[in-house]
């Protein structure tokens, strides 16, 4: 164990590493804090780059990456009641009120410092989960695998924040872009329209680029381009960050505890961390009336919640292969790419990979302190980027790395085809995480189910016969029951009054 | 642009039966009860079951009085200018995957980001820069660094 342990540390303290860890945080805290731009967003653009890196440094400039990019959304939030990701969402009121008040330090202090604890032990939990987590699941065969992956659909249709129907939706449209391509058990094509190039499948990362980067831009220019923004000045921070962790340690605590298990959720992620930490920050303040006029307490909740929810993502997705958001998507991506598989014995094959990555986590979370005061310096050069330069700079990213991943000019269309088919689901309120997760779960799925019924001979009933198995098949068949009846029940009710 | 549930709900309908249909028309595996078509039969239903519960809910609105558009356009996209702007970015797109073989990754990306840049209304000095300089720092990242052959052209073999 200790020789692991410093045989990762040791691959981490490289040169190349640190100034990757670096240059990707600067990244990360650049896009986080134009709005609009997410951190999925940026960290697709950067995929094709890790390509062509080290494993180290390739999922160390991913986990930096996002870590900063989820804090930097905080920036234009706090500044312009823009939140810069969705993540920052939660709070950016109760941060804009502050900067109303003059006192915009307080808020981004806040903010800052929280981030990066929250991101420190939402990595320590992952270390310690992960871990414990793998021990157990180096029983689990296909079935206990298939109704992990079925679990971790309907928990992504569950916690959306749209409506069930469109999750759905989403999802289905998810599943279906997986199932194109050479079927796994008679390598019969399937829906590949004779096309050569999608023999394989649809490309993620071009998918993923599109999604969310060209359906972005195609937002933007039909938004407006015009709009000046205007940016306040800010005092003095490092002050206020000692004094926030003095008085908030138990919030920070508690929210990093929370934001973590949420975020090994599958679809939760961030973005929904925040939420939840916010408004149980509310519900257990002493002072629940200062909420929502200007107050730390909510910021510091849902900053630690969203940046321990980055970590927690990682448990699902190490141990099983199951992301717990879209980010850590293509964070498993990139590894299987770099020859390693995601599963329990994860921490025996590639230990030192693994506890590497850990310790990127944390290093890029304790850089992120010097870097995010630096960023909430230049905030005000930042944010007067305009978006008419911006957008053409960001969609020839988005061509050069789409066209990286495979060589070929066939992976732009796919950009093109499933950024337009974004921008229409997004238009019409169907959320795109959950097609994420559908892309990334539907061949895990079918992967399993097929192996299981070889296994069974075609008894479904084989599902329900391991008792792991039964209990998650049975705890996917009432989470089933509840969405699909939940709005019955409620219908009928209505109609009786 | 935004569809009512109505139209939406017969769009994921279609879509799924025509799903269903093809799936049906995979090969069987032999002595085996699911095979290829499986799992996209289950998929091209759930489309039309989500289809199917988006009409019945239009339809129920509908008898209880409340009218919805069958189709909305966002009032961003009614402006002509923001609709050309949108234009020019599927355009610069299209044109990069038909330009870049003959062209060259070069002289392609200096000519649609000098396009795009001037469409969304930046300046000319600007544009002009970045789409002299950005090519020529992202060919050095991507060939150099990254060891990824880009596209030659004749701007690549009479500089490099």
């Amino acid at each position: 164990m200790i020789e692991t342990l410093s045989a990762a540390l040791a691959s981490v303290l490289t040169f190349e590493v640190l100034l990757t860890i670096l240059l990707s945080a600067l990244y990360g805290l650049f896009v986080g804090s134009i709005p609009g731009l997410t951190a999925t967003m940026s960290v697709a653009l950067l995929v094709p780059i890790t390509f062509f890196l080290d494993p180290v440094p390739a999922v160390a400039a991913i986990v930096t990456t996002t870590a900063t990019a989820i804090f930097a959304g905080d920036i234009p939030g706090a500044l312009l009641r823009i939140p810069g990701t969705p993540a920052s969402a939660a709070y950016v009121n109760e941060a804009f009120a502050l900067t109303q008040k003059g006192e915009s330090e307080k808020g981004l202090g806040a903010s800052l410092v929280t981030a990066a604890i929250g991101g420190v032990i939402g990595v320590l939990l992952l270390t310690l989960f992960a871990n414990q987590l793998a021990g157990i699941a180096v029983r689990f065969s296909s079935m206990e695998y298939f109704w992990l992956g079925c679990l971790g659909l309907t928990s992504a249709v569950a916690v959306a924040s749209a409506s069930v129907l469109r999750s759905a939706l989403s999802l289905l449209i998810g599943l279906m872009i997986s199932t194109v391509g050479i079927d796994i058990a008679t390598g019969h094509p399937r829906f590949t329209f004779g096309a050569i190039d999608l023999l394989d499948g649809v490309s993620f990362i071009p998918a993923m680029i599109g999604m969310f980067a060209l359906s972005q831009i195609l937002r933007t220019v039909t938004s407006d381009l015009q709009s000046k923004t205007v940016v306040t000045k800010i005092g003095s921070l490092t002050g206020y960050m000692i004094a926030t962790v003095r008085r908030f340690w138990p919030n920070i605590l508690r929210s990093s505890l929370l934001g973590n298990a949420l975020g090994a959720l599958p679809g939760a992620g961030a973005d929904i961390a925040a939420w939840i930490a916010y408004s149980l920050s509310k519900r257990f303040s002493k002072t629940p009336e200062k909420f929502g006029t200007g107050y730390e307490e909510g910021i510091v909740d849902a900053g630690s919640a969203n940046n321990s929810a980055v970590a927690g993502a990682w448990v699902p997705a190490l141990v099983f292969g199951i992301p717990g958001d879209s980010v850590t998507a293509i964070g498993i991506g990139v590894l299987m790419l770099k020859g390693i598989t995601p599963s329990p014995r994860v921490f025996q094959t590639d230990g030192d990979l693994i506890y590497a990555i850990f310790f990127a986590f944390i290093i890029a979370n304790l850089i992120m302190l010097p870097l995010g005061i630096l960023a909430i310096r230049s905030a005000r050069h930042v944010l007067s980027v305009p978006k008419r330069i911006l957008m053409p700079l960001i969609l020839a990213f988005s061509i050069l790395g789409a066209y990286a991943v495979d060589n070929t000019t066939f992976s732009i269309w796919v950009m093109l085809v499933l950024g337009l088919l974004a921008y229409f689901m997004e238009s019409n309120d169907i959320p795109i995480a959950p097609a994420i997760l559908g892309i990334v779960l539907g061949k895990v799925i079918e992967k399993n189910f097929l192996i299981t019924m070889i296994k069974t001979q075609g008894d479904l009933l084989g599902f329900f016969e391991r008792p792991i198995a039964a209990g998650l098949g049975i705890a996917t068949v009432a989470l089933w029951a509840y969405l699909c009846l939940g709005p019955l029940v409620h219908w009928i009710r209505e109609k009786r009054h | 642009m935004k569809l009512g549930d109505l139209p939406l709900g017969l769009l994921a309908g279609l879509f799924g039966l025509a799903v269903v249909l093809e799936a049906m028309s995979f090969p069987e595996m032999g002595g085996m009860a699911y095979g290829p078509e499986f799992f996209p039969i289950i998929v091209g239903a759930g489309f039309c079951l989500c289809g199917l519960v988006l009409i019945a809910g239009d339809l129920r609105r509908r008898l209880t009085g409340k009218r919805e558009a069958l189709v909305s356009v966002e009032p961003s996209l009614k402006q002509g200018k923001a609709l050309l702007r949108a234009a020019a970015v599927l355009v610069t797109v299209i044109a990069f995957v038909l330009l870049v073989k003959p062209l060259g990754f070069l002289l392609t990306l200096a000519l649609l980001l000098f396009f795009l840049l001037r469409c969304l209304a930046a300046g000319w000095g600007i544009s002009l820069a970045l789409a002299l300089g950005l090519p020529f720092a992202l060919h050095f990242c991507f060939t150099s660094l990254l060891r990824v052959p880009l596209p030659r052209g004749f701007v690549e073999t009479l500089l490099f």
